[in-house]
């Protein structure tokens, strides 16, 4: 015991919790706007919508991201994703948040119209209606942090998109090639 | 009759003088393989003589193995070299009188233990009688050694975002002008230098793609040594353990992708253990057992700058069980002389850190690193960092074996005072967790590369201690058990993207290819690249500072000109800082205020690699959040850059390669 003790006793000591200064935050976003107005100059806009930032990061039950054609970062860019695919979110100091995930599901691999939801910290904010073949399997998953709340006095969240309809291969779900995500939008609401 | 005992050192000697016959003269032409080959044996054996003299002061009527004295020599180098380098004094003159100083100890040395060498040579000579049969996969086990040798002499890849850009011109640097001063290197500030100096001992007799020799040969030649080589009180582990574990060294997926250290890493943690081994093996003047544990001790935290942590945890821990059974004040006269000299042998090249970077310590103290480019994760805490921990160890090192040999040190019951084992193994522990905890932002593949050296070094030691523990024999026999069970599990297991047997033929095409380059003299094989960059020079008046932005400046003279090399623009620049997405006039403004009119740069469109900036805009979405966080530095960069040429006379410009004076308008 004491030996175990003393192989995790470092981690221990050096795993206590990093913050952000302010002056590297704004460094941060700063390199956020620059690296859209890169890619927007070579129309590779879309590889924005689905790469973690400053404020988002894409977890695990999510692929890396993809193109459509795959030779060139500047075609469609998209991640497969899993029936429960984790995010983490920043928040903006006190301000209301929008969420709009755009993205398709394989319908014929699922057979079934399923459900999209988005979790904040474990509590349901928004979802879609049953998405089907009227959309081509396309789907607007729309939700709104209006309390602050959720996230319960930290810098970050866990946001979660939940897909019923695909429940099996749990460890690598981005394998299972049924769902995507192509943009990922989080704003301040105006 | 005496001369017929001091047959087997005449012939040693006779090797080492016919050797240092052959490399030495610079006028003859070579076959780079052969030169380069016993180039680095002269170096090996250098590093031994050495070792010598400071087993002569520390430990005269001891055995010293040759590995243990390897690994000092080594240490001696780096803590000469310090001293050296400072006043710019380390160039390729200095460091062949090291070498010829060391190989001329190494006959000393012969000379005096011409009687144990003669009792070397009988043993073997009545093991092979005895044992042919063990003695015949002891000789199996030396040709892999070998084997292993030569494809590190003969690999000559380098890779271009690391080597070609950075740690080969530092080498060329460090030759020509006898310090290596980086402002504005990420890389330079990286590390405090001592794989810099070993790889350009063994440059002096070898070209630049044969960098990785230093790590690849001489180093495995040192973990081979130091493991054969080990005793606890006159006992070693048992010969199929030896090569069960060095099967398992041997079969791992090598995941190194440069020239930076990797084995030397494996080998200086385990010449610490093995130090810390013999310095409890019985009580000396402190200045004695402090002196080769300051030596091994700098030596690897020169080669990496993560490697600092391992030894201040381990000789902590080593110390600490020290006092707890000794209880005593004296106890604490050797724990003094060891911390003062290792910071004597580290300071000057702490001091060389502060002329190139302008910090003592880096990460503690930033020096020209910019700290809006940090290396952690913004959004962290401890059960990711737990997640990371764990995902580097399974990911990131030859986690098979290493759990198993947990379990086996475990069990282990050190009678030793200072624990050996257990100190170097919370050495590695907190090294591990140190490392993990500074690099966040990056992912467990590479992280690992940089954990490797203290774990493999756990593996091998626990086998050795196991081998040859005296106290609670029984638990010792289980120990030994479940380490070799586990090196055995490892040598099994192969990853599907590393099979072993595409590094062996990769290793014989190398071997093959190398030997049949003809004789050369240095420059006459140059690639075109090397005319080119000559050209380049040449439009910049000789003595003119400039900075470079290239993709292979090892190609450059750097006796003729000062040259900075901006390496990752981002992260490191000279004070005031260099600014960025701030527009071209204020970056050629910053220049101007720190002294450079020229700078030489390849256009991205013609960059081979790391200065292609269709590449970087990609990396912009990139997975890991440090490429993220780097890409817009470097794409703002590479526009400057071309908005300066825009504005500047261009002196040079052939295949990309460009050269703008700041101080000519166009």
């Amino acid at each position: 015991l004491a030996f175990a003790s003393l192989m995790l006793a470092p981690t221990a000591l050096l795993a206590c919790k990093k913050h952000q200064s302010e002056e590297m935050k704004q460094e941060s976003i700063l390199r956020d706007e620059l690296k859209a107005k890169y890619l927007g100059e070579v129309d590779a806009s879309r590889a924005v919508g689905v790469s973690s930032r400053w404020d988002v990061n894409f977890e695990d039950g999510f692929g890396k991201i993809l193109y459509d054609p795959k030779e060139d970062f500047r075609n469609h860019a998209f991640r497969w994703m899993g029936p429960n695919s984790h995010m983490r979110i920043r928040r903006h100091g006190d301000k209301r948040m929008a969420i709009k995930v755009s993205g398709w599901i394989h319908l014929k691999m699922v057979r079934t119209f399923p459900v999209l939801t988005v979790f904040i910290n474990g509590q349901p904010i928004g979802f879609t209606e049953p998405i089907t073949d009227k959309t081509d399997g396309h789907y607007v998953l729309t939700a709104q942090i209006d309390d602050v709340g959720l996230f319960q006095g930290q810098e970050w969240a866990d946001l979660n998109l939940v897909l019923n309809g695909a429940q099996y291969h749990w460890l690598d779900p981005p394998l299972l090639n049924i769902a995507i995500v192509y943009k990922f939008e989080y704003d301040e609401v105006p | 009759l005496t001369i017929r005992r001091a047959i087997p050192a005449a012939i040693v000697i006779l090797a080492i003088v016919i050797a240092a016959a052959f490399a030495l003269p610079r006028t003859v032409p070579q076959r780079p393989f052969v030169e380069t080959t016993v180039w680095s044996l002269l170096v090996a054996a250098s590093f031994v003589g050495w070792g010598s003299l400071v087993a002569f002061f520390v430990a005269r009527k001891e055995r010293i193995d040759l590995g243990l004295r390897m690994a000092w020599g080594a240490g001696v180098f780096i803590a000469v070299g310090g001293f050296m380098v400072v006043p710019s004094a380390l160039g390729r003159t200095e460091q062949t009188v090291l070498v010829e100083i060391g190989l001329a100890l190494a006959i000393a040395a012969a000379v005096h233990d011409r009687e144990r060498i003669r009792f070397r040579a009988l043993f073997f000579g009545r093991f092979a009688r005895k044992e042919p049969r063990i003695f015949a996969l002891v000789l199996f086990a030396l040709a892999i050694v070998a084997l292993h040798y030569s494809i590190g002499i003969s690999e000559n890849h380098t890779n271009p975002y690391d080597d070609d850009i950075a740690y080969l011109p530092f080498v060329k640097k460090l030759l020509q002008t006898g310090t290596f001063l980086e402002p504005f290197s990420f890389r330079r500030l990286s590390a405090l230098g001592g794989q810099t100096l070993f790889v350009s001992l063994l440059r002096l007799h070898s070209a630049p793609p044969q960098s990785n020799a230093f790590d690849r040969s001489v180093c495995v030649l040192l973990i081979t040594l130091l493991v054969v080589g080990y005793r606890n009180r006159g006992r070693r582990a048992p010969y199929l353990a030896i090569i069960v574990v060095m099967g398992m060294l041997f079969t791992l997926p090598l995941t190194a992708i440069n020239t930076a250290s990797y084995y030397s890493g494996v080998a200086f943690f385990l010449a610490l253990f093995r130090t810390m081994t013999w310095a409890g093996a019985r009580e000396r003047k402190p200045w004695q057992s402090g002196l080769p544990l300051a030596l091994v001790a700098a030596t690897t935290m020169t080669l990496r700058q993560n490697y600092l942590p391992v030894p201040v945890f381990a000789f902590a821990a080593s110390y600490g069980f020290r006092l707890w059974k000794q209880r005593s004040l004296k106890s604490l006269i050797e724990p003094l002389w060891t911390a003062g000299l290792t910071l004597a042998f580290v300071v000057p090249w702490m001091v060389l850190s502060y002329q190139s970077n302008q910090t003592f310590l880096y990460p503690i103290m930033a020096g020209t690193f910019n700290r809006a480019l940090a290396l952690e994760s913004t959004d962290w805490g401890f059960l990711r960092e737990a997640k990371l921990n764990v995902w580097t160890f399974i990911e990131g090192t030859p986690s098979r074996a290493v759990g198993f040999v947990i379990i086996a040190a475990a069990c282990l019951r050190e009678k030793a005072t200072r624990r050996p084992l257990l100190a170097y193994a919370i050495g590695a522990a907190g090294g591990f967790a140190a490392v993990v905890h500074g690099l966040t932002g990056s992912d467990a593949g590479n992280i690992g590369r940089y954990v490797f050296g203290a774990t493999a070094a756990f593996v091998l030691a626990t086998v050795l201690a196991a081998g040859t523990e005296r106290a609670n024999p029984k638990r010792a026999q289980l120990a030994l058990g479940i380490a070799v069970v586990g090196c055995a599990v490892q040598i099994a297991f192969e990853k599907e993207e590393f099979p072993i047997y595409k590094f062996y033929n990769h290793g014989f095409e190398k071997i093959e290819q190398l030997s049949h380059e003809p004789p050369a003299l240095e420059h006459t094989l140059e690639p075109p690249e090397f005319f080119l960059y000559g050209r380049l020079q040449n439009s910049i008046p000789a003595g003119q500072r400039f900075a470079i932005l290239l993709d292979e400046p090892y190609h450059l003279d750097y006796g003729r000109n000062p040259i900075w090399n901006i390496d990752m623009p981002g992260y490191s620049s000279p004070a005031p800082g260099m600014p960025f997405f701030q527009g071209s006039d204020k970056v050629e403004a910053y220049f101007k205020q720190i002294g450079v009119r020229y700078i030489a740069y390849v256009k991205p469109e013609y960059s081979r690699y790391h200065y292609r900036r269709d590449y970087w805009l990609e990396v912009l979405v990139d997975e890991l959040e440090m490429w993220r966080a780097f890409a817009p530095y470097l794409i703002d960069f590479l526009d400057t850059l071309k908005a300066m040429t825009d504005r500047h006379r261009v002196l040079f410009e052939e295949r990309g390669l460009v050269v703008i004076d700041l101080e000519s308008p166009k």
